[in-house]
């Protein structure tokens, strides 16, 4: 069988086109420090305690310490989760203006784990990794109309303590990859909703084809934070552009 | 060439495959097996209501029901959604639009009778994938 160069033209063409079809970042409506898009933020993470309660929402946080998470949802035990913890939260601010700084003491962000539906409790039954509640102080603006942004409280991210996770990136069946469950979670925190963009951390249909944020979430989080003092921009644009005019070139050699 | 249009084929599929973040994926033949209402419907809006005998309020989505593939015929479908302050945001709430169409996969809500869940995004099919729910419907020899 013969591969027709039309097919593989419609092919990636129609791939360009749902990319370009594609909805960008999407914001939650609020941001951490200032209503000020582009503006840096400086945030406290810290765990819940053990039978501590929910600050946002009405679910019972028990069993929220890190050694608590880490033994019930991953095998891999405490002193790992931390260590990914303190990954994802250097992640984020290596490519936004974003400080963290650790806190147990009514931290910004707090990180915990309760029962939430478990892995699914038959065929059929949906099933919830985890999610992040946040509330905001509702802001208005000098004409009295509510501002674009408002200012973020206080965030709660709870891993379902009735589900595996797991370090590897490696899409075994039965757990998931905690880092991206993680970062995705924080994305919510600071502001960002799910995307349609595909291959992009804060869309629904995420894979661990990819470790961690990704170019639409970076834009997110720079339109919200700013770009990093360090960060140095990948430039994918161009690569693409160039890669697009050599595969033109190619295909024009070998069939003109 | 034709490796290279093989790979292409090949980068462009794997760059779509989904797996799901603030949940996991469930599988399709499951999801409409175990569902209670499957209907091809029009989403009018939310509202909060209070119920006789319930002591706070419910927000409520109406679907418009244009047709029925499993479960109680009906024109009105009413779905079970969480009521939050406003200025509380759910990361796992999916908030949809009104006039949006297609085909929608219910649960019934185990704490409301009568209340549907739009729980999860595969509870909601896009109109064009109704061949493939037809299947799935189809009695197993």
């Amino acid at each position: 069988m013969r591969a027709h160069p039309f097919v593989a033209v419609l092919v990636f063409t129609t791939s360009i086109i749902f990319s370009i079809s594609a909805h960008a970042f999407v914001l939650s409506g609020f941001k951490w420090d200032t209503t000020d898009p582009g503006v840096g933020a400086t945030l406290s993470w810290g765990y819940a305690a053990d039978g501590s309660n929910c600050r946002v929402g009405s679910d019972p946080c028990g069993g929220g310490t890190v050694s608590s998470i880490a033994s019930s949802i991953l095998p891999e035990g405490a002193g790992t989760i931390d260590s990914e913890v303190r990954r994802a939260f250097s992640a984020l601010s290596s490519v936004a203006d974003l400080t963290f700084t650790f806190s147990n003491n009514n931290p910004d962000i707090l990180l915990g784990g309760h029962f939430i539906d478990g892995p699914g409790g038959g065929p059929g039954t949906t099933n919830t990794l985890a999610h992040a509640f946040s509330s905001f102080s509702l802001t208005t603006g000098a004409d009295g109309n509510p501002n674009l942004f408002h200012v973020g409280s206080v965030s709660d991210v709870h891993f379902d303590t009735g589900n595996t996770f797991r370090l590897a990136r490696d899409n075994t069946a039965g757990s998931s990859y905690f880092f991206n469950t993680l970062l995705h979670e924080l994305g919510h925190s600071l502001g960002l909703g799910h995307t349609g963009v595909p291959n992009s951390l804060m869309n629904e249909l995420i894979s661990e084809n990819f470790d961690g944020l990704q170019a639409d979430d970076i834009a997110g989080l720079q339109f919200l934070y700013g770009p990093s003092p360090t960060f140095v921009p990948i430039p994918a644009a161009f690569w693409l552009l160039l890669s697009g005019f050599g595969f033109l070139i190619s295909m024009r050699k070998r069939f003109a | 060439m034709k490796i290279f249009h093989l790979t292409l084929c090949l980068c462009t599929v794997l760059f779509v495959h989904p797996a799901w973040s603030d949940w996991a994926a469930v599988d399709e033949n499951d999801l409409v097996e175990y569902s209670d209402l499957i209907v091809k419907a029009t989403w009018l809006g939310q509202t909060v209501i209070r119920f006789q005998g319930m002591s706070s309020p419910k927000q409520v989505g109406v679907l418009q029901v244009e047709q029925t593939y499993k479960g109680k015929e009906r024109d009105i479908a009413l779905i079970s959604l969480p009521l939050r302050p406003a200025n509380v945001i759910a990361s796992s709430d999916i908030h949809y639009t009104i006039g949006q169409n297609g085909i929608w996969i219910l649960k019934q809500d185990s704490h409301s009778e009568g209340l549907y869940l739009a729980d999860h995004p595969q509870r909601f099919w896009q109109p064009d994938h109704l061949n493939k729910l037809l299947r799935y419907l189809k009695p197993k020899p």
